[in-house]
């Protein structure tokens, strides 16, 4: 059996991601520094090394349905030595190699790719798989803070759920994460785990928060999603916070500047979470333990479906809309 | 009894497949079929129906006591019950067999 050793790099670092403690052998600028200790999850971050797992027998275990121009997939996965390791690689070059108890990650990439590129799989998708395979709950959603409680904002991809996180934070309430909400049970309460020191914004959302989309730099030269670093001390959560309601945004059809929100029956809930699960293609026990947390989730936690307005300059009137809606629903 | 306009007779078992799991949430329900990765809603008829069936297969024994706990026509009782069950059959959700 192949165990790759965890080679030391320019630095060690410690930091917290979602509740993990996660330790690295270099910067991750995006992540928040935290004290040394026992880590949960080992990230080896090895560039155009020379990569020990090729050698293992694999097959392949989930290919994307979306391809690149060349017919590549997005992103491909296989299972290595039997299921010891799963091997994830994106279709521009990044590739991640987890282990089976999810604890220890290697990841290799081109020469020609540079570590933005691979953050943006690494603070993203990447860590989305690596939560699912250690059994965590999650939602594709946004959170941020109201005081001493989280607000989840879930939604599909262009539902505005980052765009909204950022309106929030720019009213001064800090951000605990950007598309994954991470929750765990604790106490028969929903915790919400802070995440990334940033916000990944599309350029016509930039335009309506600061008035011109050149007001952030590009996450990667290569592409168009604009990097809103947050500011630790005033846009960032560090706590986890008990969840206290989750808006389900739909479709901004609202002639209320401020949108329409209104209460969601349980079975409508369950349903609209179960579509906006982080990753979808959980093996049957994973999703039935899924089903079960989402249940348990909606049993105790208001939910509300958001009409916002057509027009992404009305954030503000949105984010009071949410903000008075949840001091209606909650003591 | 007939079948009327819907394909399933009255005179049928009707078993939810093992595959299913529900949750109850204040009244309704929603089922993950497990082989499928398929979610379906119940809302509170459709709820007391799948909740029957867990110990009650037969399809007639299933319309009578609908008809004891709800103030309906059987004829409205009987079309909704079998339109449910045939939507949960093509859906893998229950399987169905002659009596």
């Amino acid at each position: 059996m192949v165990h790759p050793p965890l080679r030391p790099g320019p630095e060690t670092c410690f930091y917290s991601v979602f509740g993990l403690r996660v330790r690295a052998n270099r910067r991750v600028g995006v992540f928040l520094p935290t004290a040394p200790g026992q880590p949960d999850v080992s990230l080896c971050l090895e560039g155009a090394c020379a990569n020990p797992f090729n050698k293992l027998k694999r097959e392949e275990w989930h290919r994307s349905f979306y391809s690149d121009e060349s017919g590549q997939p997005l992103l491909q996965v296989w299972k290595l030595a039997g299921g010891e390791y799963l091997h994830f690689r994106y279709y521009d070059g990044p590739e991640f190699f987890v282990d089976r108890a999810a604890e220890s990650v290697w990841s290799f990439w081109p020469e020609q790719v540079d570590f933005d590129d691979v953050l943006t799989y690494l603070a993203g998708p990447f860590f989305g798989y690596l939560l699912s395979l250690r059994g965590v709950t999650l939602l594709h959603a946004s959170a941020v803070a109201v005081g001493d409680r989280a607000i989840a904002m879930v939604g599909p991809q262009g539902a505005g759920k980052s765009t909204a996180a950022a309106a929030f934070a720019l009213a001064n309430y800090p951000v605990l994460t950007d598309d994954i909400v991470c929750v765990r049970e604790h106490h028969g309460e929903f915790l919400v785990q802070p995440a990334y020191l940033r916000l990944c914004l599309w350029p016509d959302s930039v335009e309506a928060l600061y008035g011109s989309q050149e007001a952030l730099p590009r996450l990667t030269p290569g592409w168009e999603k604009r990097d809103l670093k947050l500011d630790r001390e005033r846009q960032f959560e560090d706590r986890a916070l008990p969840l206290a309601a989750v808006y389900i945004l739909g479709e901004r059809l609202s002639a209320n500047p401020g949108g329409e929100i209104s209460p969601l029956p349980p079975r409508e809930f369950l349903m609209d979470l179960v579509q906006n699960t982080y990753a979808n293609h959980l093996p049957s026990h994973a999703q039935a333990r899924e089903f079960d947390a989402l249940a348990r989730l909606v049993n105790r936690v208001p939910g509300r479906r958001v009409t916002p307005h057509p027009s992404c300059h009305n954030l503000r009137g949105l984010c009071s809309s949410m903000i008075e809606d949840l001091e209606s629903i909650t003591p | 009894m007939e079948a009327g306009v819907n394909k399933l007779p009255l005179s049928l078992q009707v078993t939810p497949s093992a595959d299913v799991i529900w949750r109850n949430l204040q009244g309704e329900s929603v089922l993950l079929d497990m082989k499928s990765g398929v979610y379906f809603g119940l809302d509170a008829v459709g709820t007391r129906i799948w909740t029957l069936l867990q110990s009650q297969h037969d399809l007639q024994a299933v319309l009578e006591e609908l008809l004891r706990e709800y103030e309906v026509s059987e004829e409205k009782c009987s079309r909704d019950l079998v339109d449910l069950v045939n939507a949960m059959a093509e859906k893998g959700l229950v399987q169905t067999a002659a009596h």
